[in-house]
C-alpha cells in the first residue's frame, strides 16, 4: 500500500508544469524515504531529477518499494482539476496498475477522485557522481528566467562565464550579440534577492537556450535558483521545493567542434 | 532526388506515408515509441534542412569566422553512466542464485573449509573463510537412493556398530529420498557435525533433474568456527544409539 498526502496540491502542480514539457512520461520511484524521479528528455541532452522527502508530506506510507510509470500530461490534466489549496492524497495498492488522486476541498464539502492507469516504462537510470563544482551561483530564479528568455531571442546557445566578480551570460546570432552581466551582491540582507557566487576557479560553458528555457518553467517553485558548473561537466540547475525536497535539471554542455 | 526537393516530387503514396509518420509522432507516446519518435522527427527534419539551404548560405555571409565552428549538443549519457540493472526482479535474483549453485555443484567445488579432529566428537568441519548468511557452504554428497534401498542398507549398517550415521532422509516433491554418505570419501559434507542450534540449514537443489542436498549458512560464519546443522532425527530409537542428537 502506498499513500502520500499533501495539504497543498499546488506544489505538485508546479512540479508537473516544470517537467511535463521536457518529459512525456516518467517513473516515480516510491520508497520509505520518499519519492524519486529521474528521467532524461527524449534527446538525452538533459535530465530531470526530483526528490520529495517522506517527512515533507503530511502523511506518508510506503509498505513496499514501488515504481509508478505515469504519463505526465495526463497527470497534469488531473491536477488541473484541483484548486491550489486542495488537499491531495496519492494512493496505490502494491502491484497495482492504477494510481488514485483524491482531492479534498478546504472546507471538505467536495471530494473528487481520479484514477489513472500506470505505464510500464523501461527507463535508463543514470548514476550521477557527487561533484565538487568549480562555480556555484545562487541567484533570484525570476532573474535567471528573464535573462534566459531575453537572450534566447538572439541565439541558440548561451555562454555562461563565471568569475569572482560576477556571472556573464552572452549569446550571438544573426542580428548581433547580447551580454548580461550580474555582479555579486554586496549586502546579504535579503538572501532571496542576492547573487552569491562560490568560486574555486573560473568557468566558461555553452548551453542550448531551448533547454534552459524549459528549466525556468520551475521558477514558481522557488525564489532562488542555484547553478552549479564545472569544466566539461553537465550544468546543474537546482530549485528547492520548500519543506518537500528539490528539483534538479542537468544539462550537458555544448562542446565546440571545429568543422575542419 | 527526393531528398533534395521533397515537396515537388512527393507522390500521393509518399504523402500518405508522411501523414502516417506524422500521426505516429503526434500519437500519445508509449515507451516503445520513444525510439521510433526521435528517428521519425529526424527524418522529417532532413528534407526541411535541404529546403532552407540557400537561405543559410546568405546568412553565413553576415556572420563572422565563428560560423566555421559547429556546436553540438552532447548527450548526458556521455557524462553519466547508465545503470541499467540497478534493480533485479526477485525472479532473476533467484534464477541467478540457482545458476551459481548449479555450477558449484556440477564442478564439485568445496572451498573455505577444513577438517578438524575434536577430542570429544571426532572429526568435524570448520570454516577457513567467512561465509555470509545465505551463502552456499557445502554439499551433503553421497549416493542418492530410494526408500527401499535405504532400508536394506540401514539393516546392513546396523550390524556393524562402528559405522556412524550418514543416512540423510528428505522429502522432495512428495517423494522420500535418502542420501547415503556412509562410504568414506573426500567429501566434507558428510563430516559436518550435529547441533540443534547449528549455523547451517539444508536445502534441496535440483540439478539435471536429480535432487541434491546443500548446506546453506543460516547466519554469518566467521573463520575458525565449526559448521553445524540439525540432523533433525529425534526418534527414540536413534536417541538410544546416538544420545548426542539431543544436544
Amino acid at each position: 500500500m502506498f499513500e502520500a498526502r499533501l495539504t497543498q496540491s499546488a506544489s505538485i502542480k508546479k512540479i508537473l508544469d516544470a517537467i511535463k514539457d521536457l518529459l512525456n512520461e516518467a517513473s516515480f520511484d516510491c520508497s520509505e524515504s520518499g519519492i524519486q524521479l529521474q528521467a532524461m528528455d527524449h534527446s538525452h541532452v538533459s535530465l530531470v531529477s526530483l526528490t520529495l522527502k517522506a517527512d515533507g508530506f503530511d502523511k506518508y506510507r510506503c509498505d513496499r518499494n514501488l515504481t509508478m510509470g505515469m504519463h505526465l500530461g495526463s497527470m497534469s490534466k488531473i491536477f488541473k482539476c484541483s484548486s491550489n489549496d486542495d488537499t491531495v492524497t496519492i494512493t496505490a495498492q502494491d502491484d497495482a496498475d492504477t494510481v488514485t488522486f483524491t482531492f479534498e476541498a478546504k472546507k471538505q464539502e467536495k471530494i473528487s477522485d481520479y484514477e489513472m492507469k500506470l505505464m510500464n516504462l523501461d527507463q535508463e537510470h543514470l548514476g550521477i557522481p557527487d561533484t565538487d563544482f568549480s562555480c556555484v551561483i545562487k541567484m533570484p530564479s525570476g532573474e535567471f528566467a528573464r535573462i534566459v528568455k531575453d537572450l534566447s531571442q538572439f541565439g541558440e546557445s548561451i555562454i555562461i562565464s563565471c568569475t569572482k566578480e560576477g556571472v556573464r551570460f552572452s549569446t550571438s546570432g544573426d542580428i548581433g550579440s547580447a551580454n548580461v552581466k550580474i555582479a555579486q551582491t554586496a549586502n546579504f540582507e535579503k538572501e532571496e534577492e542576492s547573487v552569491i557566487i562560490e568560486m574555486q576557479e573560473p568557468v566558461v560553458l555553452t548551453f542550448a537556450c531551448q533547454y534552459l528555457n524549459s528549466f525556468t518553467k520551475a521558477t514558481p517553485l522557488s525564489n532562488v535558483v542555484q547553478l552549479s558548473m564545472s569544466d566539461n561537466v553537465p550544468l546543474v540547475v537546482e530549485y528547492q521545493i520548500p519543506d518537500l525536497g528539490h528539483l534538479r535539471f542537468y544539462l550537458a554542455p555544448k562542446i565546440e567542434e571545429d568543422e575542419n | 532526388m527526393v531528398r533534395a526537393n521533397p515537396t515537388e516530387s512527393s507522390t500521393p503514396v509518399s504523402a500518405r506515408r508522411r501523414k502516417a509518420c506524422e500521426e505516429i509522432v503526434q500519437a500519445p507516446s508509449t515507451p516503445h515509441r520513444i525510439e521510433l519518435r526521435s528517428e521519425s522527427t529526424e527524418e522529417n527534419r532532413k528534407p526541411a534542412k535541404g529546403g532552407v539551404l540557400p537561405s543559410t548560405k546568405t546568412k553565413r555571409k553576415l556572420k563572422t569566422d565563428k560560423t566555421d565552428v559547429v556546436q553540438t549538443n552532447h548527450k548526458l549519457t556521455e557524462f553519466f553512466a547508465v545503470r541499467r540493472s540497478v534493480r533485479k526482479t526477485t525472479k532473476t535474483v533467484l534464477e541467478e542464485r540457482q545458476k551459481t549453485l548449479e555450477t558449484i555443484l556440477k564442478n564439485n567445488i568445496e572451498e573455505g573449509l577444513e577438517i578438524r579432529v575434536f577430542d570429544d566428537k571426532g572429526r568435524g568441519v570448520v570454516a577457513s573463510k567467512c561465509f555470509k548468511k545465505g551463502d552456499f557452504v557445502v554439499e551433503y554428497s553421497g549416493d542418492l537412493i530410494d526408500c527401499l534401498e535405504a532400508k536394506s542398507r540401514e539393516e546392513k549398517y546396523a550390524k556393524d556398530l562402528t559405522t556412524g550415521c550418514y543416512m540423510y532422509y528428505f522429502k522432495h516433491n512428495n517423494q522420500q529420498y535418502c542420501i547415503d554418505a556412509t562410504a568414506e570419501s573426500s567429501k566434507l559434507g558428510r563430516l559436518v557435525n550435529h547441533s540443534r542450534n547449528g549455523n547451517l540449514v539444508t536445502r534441496v537443489i535440483v540439478v539435471d533433474n536429480k535432487p541434491r542436498l546443500v548446506l546453506i549458512a543460516k547466519e554469518d560464519i566467521n573463520i575458525g568456527s565449526e559448521i553445524l546443522y540439525d540432523y533433525g532425527d529425534r526418534s527414540k530409537e536413534s536417541l538410544r544409539h546416538h544420545p548426542w542428537l539431543a544436544c
